[in-house]
């Protein structure tokens, strides 16, 4: 390094920990439908997803959690190491505005993913998770068409979760992958097993083909 | 994953019984256990009994331990069995007091898990694992599986390999493989290849040790890892595969730049450097990559030839170079690269005071900024619009439709007593409309919103004073000032002044640690708190203009 190089805005957080990164990004529907239950066994699953991950020491350097509520789309964190994540209290309030959390969400992993190549860091393919109950209330038609380039191109691999209501049909249309259905409220369940998938992911090895752990959360 | 049934009772290979004791830990294949009575030794039991060629091997592993592989590694001393005979496990000595490596190498880990860490113990480190590899290659084994959780690293920079079970071995004219690799750690010429069956050579080993003494002694940076100035990405997998190395001399021909804020090759000196330009360059792939003995040379020359910067206490560099390269880079990326050096020797003799340098260097967060202080001005919200527009009508429908009994009053040829009587009924007549269009106009929602929104208003503000603002960081702070005076009590006092030096380096942790949670609330939290600030305001704003009286 001469002295007349610059650094980017950022260098400090990967000049502590160059280990390549795994960003994994929450789409959480906060829509009222979501008030109660549904809500708490929410809040309670992501403080326990913090927790599994700590576990693994590789993984809390490797894998980076953002979170997007949407009713109405909020950043509720920018990617960062789970030491630094603070996991959100989610309130129940508004629409489901899914097309614009998506693409909103889409946006912060093409961000990310310049900081990481403005600063020399390796990434896996990102992860990014949604989980909704119900039924867009905006256009989503774009949305699909960029999730459906993005899993093209293996920019990202896109899951959709339904809970209790939602509209499987139009969450089909916009994942590649078939989406899953959530049994009951297992929110911890589905976060534990999202936990170790990172972190196997995060540690991936050649000659064992990427499966992840059959979800116990998913319904059959 | 589903039940597996708890093995309860192995024995030995001769047959005696052997009693598991806590179990460890738990891993894809298979879990760890204390042996009861055997405390230097562990069990791995795998979740299902192994295929006949896994057994062979490591039976075959265990007929060719040598004192100096149980040295350096964890080699397997023995199967373990089903009662019927199967074979279900492995018997390991124990490796205590080791880490990762990984949580050596990257700056973050480093601090906490190798608190006495500087450039000198990592030249150790790299030169001692340069020896392991050599002891393997020299027993005829080759590791193969490279990676950063097979290696450990103790206290005193001494190397242990574990999961030995996987290196590929050669026994009574038999080859017996290794399936599988971390692509990180592979050479060119096995990347993007099925692993399965091929014969790996020293050569293909070599590249792995290489990539790791670059990890250890280039801040956890991959030598492959760089900035693409290509179009599109460019992977590690892919960057090994097509020889980028970023750091080489030939790092223009390879469109690769090194990333920001990292030091130069030239840091490790030139015999060192020309190491990995030999290892990582195009024709290796045919052989010819530095073998581990020629590692060790060089590394040991290195580490007789390192001085200490006169301004960095922690930053020791190869004596060769101009000036210190670690100064450098603190001080353009913020980030302290090592904790306080304390060698060896004096390692009780903890520079409290230099160290607290380090600890006032942490900036202070200052008070959590004001998320009042950006609200725009409230506006009206439709719905008070629209009342207020309604209730400006309520005036003038009551005039002219008590104009009706007032004009009568005029226009009808009537006594003094009758218009006086017309006209008083059309003022008690105006105030009776006014009261009844009065309690049409129901203003209770907004009462009940803005007390809503006082109260989201509060618990907001609350939390992000609390995560925001400087309050835990002070707490901190005091904490840190409180083992400090200890710790000047403490004088004369070596054990206690050990135990507060602990406590001491941990807070420091802790401390760095709020400093960054903190920055983090702010980011997060803002955007929230600021719009429910301005929600506020606009239910205020509309609470007092619907109840103003007109």
């Amino acid at each position: 390094m001469s002295q007349m190089d610059q650094i980017p805005f950022g260098a400090s957080e990967f000049a502590d920990n160059p280990e390549p990164r795994c960003p994994c990004l929450l789409l959480l529907d906060t829509s009222s439908s979501m008030e109660g239950e549904a809500m708490e066994e929410l809040n309670r699953g992501l403080a326990a997803f913090k927790d599994e991950l700590s576990a693994d020491a590789l993984a809390m350097k490797r894998v980076e959690l953002g979170i997007v509520s949407f009713g109405p789309v909020r950043v509720l964190a920018d990617f960062h190491t789970p030491d630094l994540f603070q996991p959100p209290l989610l309130n129940a309030s508004g629409d489901t505005p899914l097309g614009a959390a998506i693409t909103g969400g889409l946006e912060m992993i093409r961000q990310r993913k310049d900081a990481y190549r403005a600063n020399g860091i390796s990434y896996y393919r990102p992860w990014i998770f949604l989980i909704t109950d119900g039924a867009p209330t905006d256009a989503w038609d774009r949305a699909a068409e960029m999730v459906r380039q993005g899993e093209e191109a293996r920019s990202f691999s896109f899951f959709a979760v339904g809970v209790a209501n939602a509209d499987m049909e139009v969450l089909a249309q916009i994942s590649v992958r078939a989406p899953l259905k959530l049994a009951g409220l297992r929110f911890a369940d589905l976060f534990a097993w999202l936990s170790s998938s990172l972190s196997s992911v995060s540690r991936s090895r050649s000659d064992q083909p990427m499966t992840l752990q059959p979800p116990g959360w998913a319904q059959v | 994953m589903s039940a597996l049934l708890p093995v309860q009772e192995v024995v030995d290979a001769d047959g005696t019984r052997v009693r598991l004791g806590t179990r460890l830990g738990q891993g894809g294949e298979g879990a760890i256990y204390e042996l009861d009575g055997q405390p230097g030794i562990v069990a791995k039991i795998f979740h299902r009994p192994l295929p006949e060629q896994r057994a062979q091997k490591i039976r075959a592993m265990v007929a060719s331990r040598t004192p100096a592989l149980e040295k350096l590694t964890a080699w397997p001393l023995g199967l373990l069995l089903l009662p019927s005979g199967q074979p279900i496990g492995v018997k390991m000595p124990r490796v205590v007091g080791h880490r990762d490596i990984h949580q050596l190498y990257s700056p973050k880990s480093r601090r906490a898990a190798f608190p006495r860490a500087d450039w000198r113990f990592l030249v150790r480190v790299s030169a001692n694992l340069a020896r392991a590899f050599a002891t393997v290659h020299a027993e005829g084994a080759v590791i193969a599986d490279v990676n950063h959780g097979g290696i450990l690293v103790g206290a005193d920079a001494r190397v242990r390999l574990i999961d030995c079970d996987s290196f590929q071995i050669t026994a009574g004219g038999r080859c017996f493989p290794c399936d599988v690799g971390v692509p990180m750690f592979t050479p060119p010429e096995l990347q993007d290849r099925s692993l399965t069956g091929v014969i790996r050579s020293e050569n293909h080993d070599n590249f792995g040790l290489a990539v790791m003494i670059f990890l250890v002694l280039f801040m956890g940076r991959h030598p492959f890892a760089g900035r693409y100035l290509g179009e599109g990405d460019m992977p590690i997998e892919l960057a090994i595969k097509e020889h980028r190395f970023a750091y080489g001399r030939d790092h223009d021909f390879a469109a690769m730049e090194q990333p920001p804020g990292t030091p130069p090759l030239a840091i490790v000196s030139p015999p060192v450097a020309e190491l990995f330009e030999r290892a990582f360059a195009m024709s290796a792939a045919r052989g010819g990559r530095p073998a581990a003995v020629e590692w060790i040379d060089a590394l040991e020359t290195l580490s007789g030839d390192l001085v200490q910067c006169p301004v960095g206490i922690a930053h020791w560099h190869f004596a060769g170079l101009p000036g210190c390269p670690w100064c450098r880079i603190e001080a353009g990326t913020g980030v302290p690269l090592f904790s306080m050096a304390i060698s060896d020797a004096t390692a009780s003799l903890f520079d409290l005071h230099a160290f607290w340098q380090q600890v006032t260097a942490i900036e202070h967060p200052g008070p959590a900024p004001s998320v009042a202080a950006q609200a725009s001005k409230p506006r009206l919200s439709p719905v008070a619009r629209r009342l207020l527009l309604r209730r400006s009508w309520h005036g003038t429908i009551a005039l002219l439709l008590a104009a009706i009994p007032a004009g009568l009053s005029f226009s009808v040829d009537l006594p003094p007593l009758g218009r006086g009587f017309f006209f008083l009924a059309a003022v008690v007549f105006y105030v009776l409309l006014r009261l009844i269009l009065r309690a049409t106009v129901d203003i209770s929602p907004f009462v009940v919103r803005a007390d809503e929104c006082r109260q989201l208003w509060e618990s907001t503000l609350a939390e992000w004073e609390a995560k925001a603002g400087p309050g835990r960081f002070d707490d901190k702070r005091r904490e840190l000032e409180k083992l400090k005076d200890w710790w000047d009590e403490a004088a004369g006092q070596p054990q206690q002044r050990a135990r507060i030096e602990a406590a001491i380096r941990r807070a420091f942790d802790d401390l760095q640690q709020i400093a960054g949670q903190i920055q983090f609330a702010r980011m997060s939290l803002r955007e929230n708190a600021e719009a429910t600030y301005q929600l506020l305001l606009q239910t205020q704003l509309d609470l007092a203009a619907v109840q103003k009286k007109r």
